[in-house]
């Protein structure tokens, strides 16, 4: 394990049941390295296990079988409350279908992470403040999500993302909703992130967002090939 | 402090989804609704019968003949040396009530009853009250029915009503220092032995007749002023037994007083020990049963709200929420709606026993025990539910959330 490698995963398996006997290996024996800010993307056709592998790596799922050494420790045998605290401080997502709270404006879906954490209000809303800036929907600060378009909501997802200084972003067909221009704007937004330091995983069927990733694999049948 | 924050700005969004809100508030009002007025009427039904259960009426035996027995008397000529004073409390019983009454001019007979016990008097039972309710304030009057009083009306000029209704205002006459206004409130069938009086009876609350006393030109004395009876109410708990006891050994002590020849008072009056347990029995079960009701429609209200947040549930626990965040931006917002809601029930209520003036027992139900018991009740049976219903969503991790599209 390289220095600069923020996740490895090795052997990683997870398996199915499906109706009473039938099991299904959605991911099967995959070996991973992630380095620290870089842009990295797993593609490959619909049910090739790659929603199952990212669930599994950031911890939302168990694996059958394998290791996830995150910082030098093996996650994937830790308990709900754990992994929750380790989302927290390590990990951002950002959804296919955005997931923004709709009771919430934009600025605060940003700050939203941040609540439960000993953070001073103020501190809150200057870092989501600085990150609506970044994504460029300064003018949208109070706006409901119901007033936003698809490409605005997902670039406050990315922010939302972003606020807790994560150190790897788990993006699950990102631009999956959005239209080429959109998902071309989105995509150059989560790789200029990586600049300071923040690894981002995209999980997408669409092969034509390669060319924003520095490395990319492709999956079928739970395998990288 | 994390916590703290996250509650405050929970409480806050839980508003914004005015559709949502306002359905759940009108849910939970009706809810609170209905049961303010079934405790209020178990409450008020449950104070006339635990009163019933719990109180032992002393009857003035002169009462009504020319020599009716004083307030001097009865405090300090009991014949067996059972000193009861006023507000006293006699050991083992929770209180003694006192009512008292003087004659005011040659047609009134001016009653004084307790606010918090209007029913211990032993010819005022609700279901005696021909309309409206007790006086629960100085400036509030119970009257006879039928009464007719030449009154001094507001200029000062006299007035005759045959038959005043509810709400009619009147001052006391000329006998008064400063007099005070007072308004009818309820109309009470007049019981038998007032029937044989030719005085008018009027009812005011204690304090408003001590104020009548204090500002009276006709300077009343210990020795006229009367006793009508003395209710005695007995210590323990009803439901627990002890009261039962009580009740007895109380009544035990207290016979000595009504007999001899020149005894003050009359034997004893309290309900018979096979009546109470059957009683207790009833209210014992309707309390089961209005608490059951209320849980289940805050349970069913709890899982219709995560229900509603399934998703944002999914959303903060993949972000890093604990358990105990989710629980509080759930609890915020089921809070707000219980609080608001029951705001909304009681006033609804208030409103409608303000315009049918229909309750006996309590009238003003913002500051009453029932209101303080229906929001305890309300809250306290949610509590199992909403423990219930959060750990269930907590349950569930959010990937099989997002999973169900
Ligand atoms: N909870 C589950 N129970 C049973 N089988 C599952 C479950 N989740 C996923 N699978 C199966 O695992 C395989 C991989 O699914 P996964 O969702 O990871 O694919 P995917 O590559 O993300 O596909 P898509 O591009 O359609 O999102 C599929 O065959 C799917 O049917
Ligand atoms: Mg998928």
């Amino acid at each position: 394990m390289s220095s600069n490698t923020l996740i490895e995963a090795k052997n990683l398996t997870k398996e199915y049941i499906r109706g009473r006997k039938e099991v299904v290996v959605a991911v099967n024996d995959v070996d991973l390295e992630i380095p620290r800010g870089k842009l990295i993307m797993v593609t490959g056709p619909s049910g090739s296990g790659k929603s199952t592998l990212l669930n599994v790596l950031s911890g939302l799922d168990k694996p059958t079988e394998g290791k996830i050494i995150f910082s030098d420790e093996d996650i994937s045998g830790w308990e709900e409350e754990r992994l929750s605290k380790f989302r927290q401080e390590n990990i951002g997502f950002i959804f296919q279908n955005w997931e923004l709270i709709r009771t919430l404006t934009a600025l605060e879906n940003i700050e939203s992470p941040l609540y439960p954490l000993k953070i001073k209000s103020k501190e809150i809303r200057t870092r989501a403040i600085s990150l609506l800036k970044q994504v460029g929907l300064w003018d949208k600060v109070d706006n409901y999500p119901d007033e936003l378009s698809g490409g605005e909501q997902q670039r406050i997802g990315i922010a939302r993302a972003l606020v807790g200084k994560p150190k790897i972003i788990f993006a699950d067909e990102p631009t999956g909703n959005l239209d080429v221009d959109n998902a071309g704007s989105v995509m150059r937004l989560l790789k200029s992130f990586t600049k300071r330091d923040t690894a981002i995983l995209v999980v997408s069927h669409n092969e034509e967002l390669k060319k924003y990733s520095d490395k990319a694999f492709r999956m079928s049948n739970g395998r990288f090939i | 402090m994390g916590q703290l924050k996250l509650l405050t700005k929970s409480i806050v969004f839980s508003t914004r989804s005015r559709r949502r809100f306002f359905t759940f508030v009108a849910v939970f009002a009706i809810l609170s609704g209905a049961t303010i007025i079934l405790i209020n009427y178990f409450d008020g039904f449950s104070r006339q019968e635990l009163l019933d259960q719990r109180g032992i009426v002393l009857k003035a035996s002169a009462f009504g003949t020319p020599s009716p027995l004083s307030l001097f008397e009865a405090e300090s000529n009991s014949p067996v040396g059972i000193g009861i004073n006023d507000g006293q409390t006699l050991a083992g019983a929770s209180k003694v009530i006192f009512y008292k009454y003087v004659d005011f001019g040659s047609t009134l007979r001016i009653f004084s009853m307790n606010p918090s016990y209007p029913w211990a008097f032993s010819d005022l039972k609700p279901s005696n009250l021909a309309k409206g309710h007790f006086p629960y304030s100085t400036h509030q009057v119970l009257v006879s029915e039928d009464i007719t009083m030449t009154l001094a009306d507001a200029e000062g000029g006299n007035q005759i009503y045959t038959k005043p209704g509810l709400g009619t205002l009147f001052t006391l006459g000329t006998a008064i220092t400063d007099p005070f206004e007072l308004k009818i409130s309820g109309i009470f069938k007049k019981p038998a032995v007032a029937e044989a009086d030719s005085r008018e009876w009027i009812f005011l609350t204690e304090k408003a007749f001590t104020t009548l006393i204090d500002e009276s030109h006709l300077d009343f004395t210990e020795n006229e002023i009367y006793i009508h009876s003395i209710t005695v109410i007995a210590g323990g708990d009803v439901f627990l037994g002890g009261t039962y006891t009580e009740v007895d050994r109380l009544a035990a002590e207290l016979r000595p007083l009504s007999q001899g020849g020149s005894a003050n008072f009359n034997e004893p009056l309290f309900t018979p020990k096979s009546e109470k347990n059957e009683l207790r029995n009833m209210m014992f079960l309707s309390l089961i049963f209005g608490l059951f009701g209320t849980f289940v429609v805050s349970t069913l209200y709890s899982y219709l709200i995560t229900r509603f947040r399934r998703r944002e549930v999914a959303v903060l626990k993949a972000m890093g929420y604990s358990k105990w965040s989710v629980r509080i931006v759930v609890l915020s917002e089921i809070l707000v709606v219980a609080i608001t809601g029951f705001a909304f029930g009681l006033l609804g209520i208030q409103a409608f026993l303000y315009l049918t003036r229909s309750s006996a027992y309590v009238f003003n139900i913002v500051f009453s025990s029932t209101a303080l018991l229906s929001f305890l009740a309300v809250v306290l049976s949610s509590v199992p539910g909403f423990i219930l219903i959060t750990t269930r969503i907590l349950g569930v991790r959010p990937i099989e959330i997002f999973r169900q599209k």
